[in-house]
């Protein structure tokens, strides 16, 4: 980046001129929006107007079916109209900034070189730059920063904020090397109760104001909104084994919510849900890991069994005997006496031992 | 006597606001900004910094810009 510091005065008018001309667009275009929705509203007026006559002439020839057509037709230019004058009172009513003179915006810059020391500007880019002093929150240190002011994005919402927030001395954190700041992600920087002071001052061309309002964020840390905490910027810890951890080796457990690294973290055999070691459990029919939400009970005994082996009813109590089990109890043709025997009598060579029917038991 | 008065603290307004003749800049913003510590801000008048006991006058522009200002997440 070609960039020009120790600006001139003559240069620095220049940059004052083009700062001034693209507010004067900016409120251009705000008028422009007033136009057009007036321009909707009077269309809509003109439609009613019309109705309004054929309505007339239906009437006045006893076209009662046609005219029942024209009252509906009425009916929706109303709601119409009543859309069409709020949207064009919201375009007209937004607060009026009137845009700074050339010398307004050239003192703003003169401001801006006494409070930041150095007021840089890069012709090519059309951007307009500060640097803060080495930025430390909570003893974390941070770097310096540099804010970036696009100028001809002034008030064109298409290109999204019209500034950066550049880390000059990256000391990214380590659950996300995008975040080189606590409110700064990708060179963005979310300005949060700033946000409001920076767009009106950056629609008044307060430069000098705006520069001061993202210091300002930038030397303020919020820890209930933070892309990244300070007390995570080194990388968190995993819940298991303590291991620090960030960026693409954090895991999260979908049953405990909890961060884990990839050594404490599997992965459920039913649902395929990211899970630690911790929650899962094993399912004492067929062994595979699952986790809490998998896990179920046999309907009939009330033991633990996945929801698989639930389904396929593979609780061992819900099992058929099997034809070894069969061999041992009588067969349903035989009678009684015949399947009688003494507890000393031996069966013929390789059955199993063999039981007495109750029911043909002597007393 | 009439100054002009940037407020940077919430909306950003800035607005004209009469102000009795004498009224020091520490005596102007216990008057407006009652609920903040002096030392949290910045006071520039005419895009100076000045010291606290001194005298507004008229036309004066008067900027509070607080230097504590947290920032947040986009929801």
């Amino acid at each position: 980046m070609t960039t020009e510091e120790c600006l001139s005065g003559k240069r620095l008018w220049k940059i004052a001129s083009e700062i001034r001309d693209r507010l004067v667009r900016m409120q251009t275009a705000r008028y422009g929006d007033v136009q057009r929705e007036v321009g909707n509203l009077l269309q809509n007026q003109e439609e009613l107007a019309s109705v309004h006559r054929r309505l007339r002439v239906c009437l006045s020839r006893g076209w009662l079916g046609a005219a029942t057509r024209m009252a509906e037709q009425i009916q929706r230019l109303f709601r119409e109209l009543l859309y069409s004058s709020q949207d064009a009172e919201r375009a007209g009513v937004r607060p009026e900034v009137q845009p700074p003179n050339v010398r307004d915006v050239l003192e703003e810059l003169l401001q801006a070189e006494e409070e930041f020391e150095h007021l840089r500007y890069d012709p090519e880019d059309g951007v307009l730059a500060v640097t803060t002093d080495p930025i430390e929150l909570e003893g974390m240190y941070l770097g310096d920063f540099e804010i970036r002011l696009r100028i001809e994005a002034l008030g064109d919402s298409q290109h999204g904020t019209p500034y950066r927030v550049v880390a000059l001395d990256p000391q990214p954190s380590a659950r996300n090397d995008a975040v080189t700041h606590p409110h700064v992600s990708e060179d963005r920087l979310c300005a949060g109760d700033a946000a409001a002071a920076v767009d009106a001052a950056l629609a008044s061309g307060r430069i000098c104001d705006f520069l001061l309002l993202v210091r300002s964020v930038l030397t303020t840390y919020n820890s209930e909104s933070a892309y990244v905490r300070l007390e995570d910027w080194a990388g968190a810890a995993c819940s298991d084994c303590g291991a620090t951890i960030g960026g693409d080796d954090t895991y999260y457990c979908t049953s405990c919510d909890a961060e884990f690294c990839s050594e404490c973290t599997s992965s459920c055999a039913r649902c395929d849900e990211t899970t630690c070691l911790g929650c899962l459990s094993s399912c004492p029919v067929c062994g595979d890991s699952v986790c809490p939400a998998c896990m179920d009970r046999c309907p009939e005994c009330r033991e633990p069994l996945c929801c698989h082996c639930r389904e396929e009813r593979q609780c061992p109590c819900q099992q058929e005997p099997s034809d070894e089990e069969n061999q041992d109890e009588p067969d349903a043709n035989t009678s009684p006496n015949e399947s009688n025997e003494t507890p000393d009598a031996a069966g013929p060579a390789g059955t199993s031992e063999q039981t007495v029917h109750p029911a043909a038991q002597t007393p | 006597m009439r100054i002009l008065y940037i407020n940077n603290d919430g909306g950003g307004y800035a607005d004209y606001v009469e102000v009795a003749a004498g009224t020091t800049v520490e005596k102007f913003f216990a008057q407006h900004m009652s609920a903040g510590e002096a030392g949290d801000y910045l006071i520039r008048v005419n895009r100076q910094p000045v010291p606290r006991d001194y005298v507004l006058q008229e036309g004066d522009r008067i900027t509070i810009t607080p230097t504590k200002i947290e920032g947040a997440v986009r929801a």
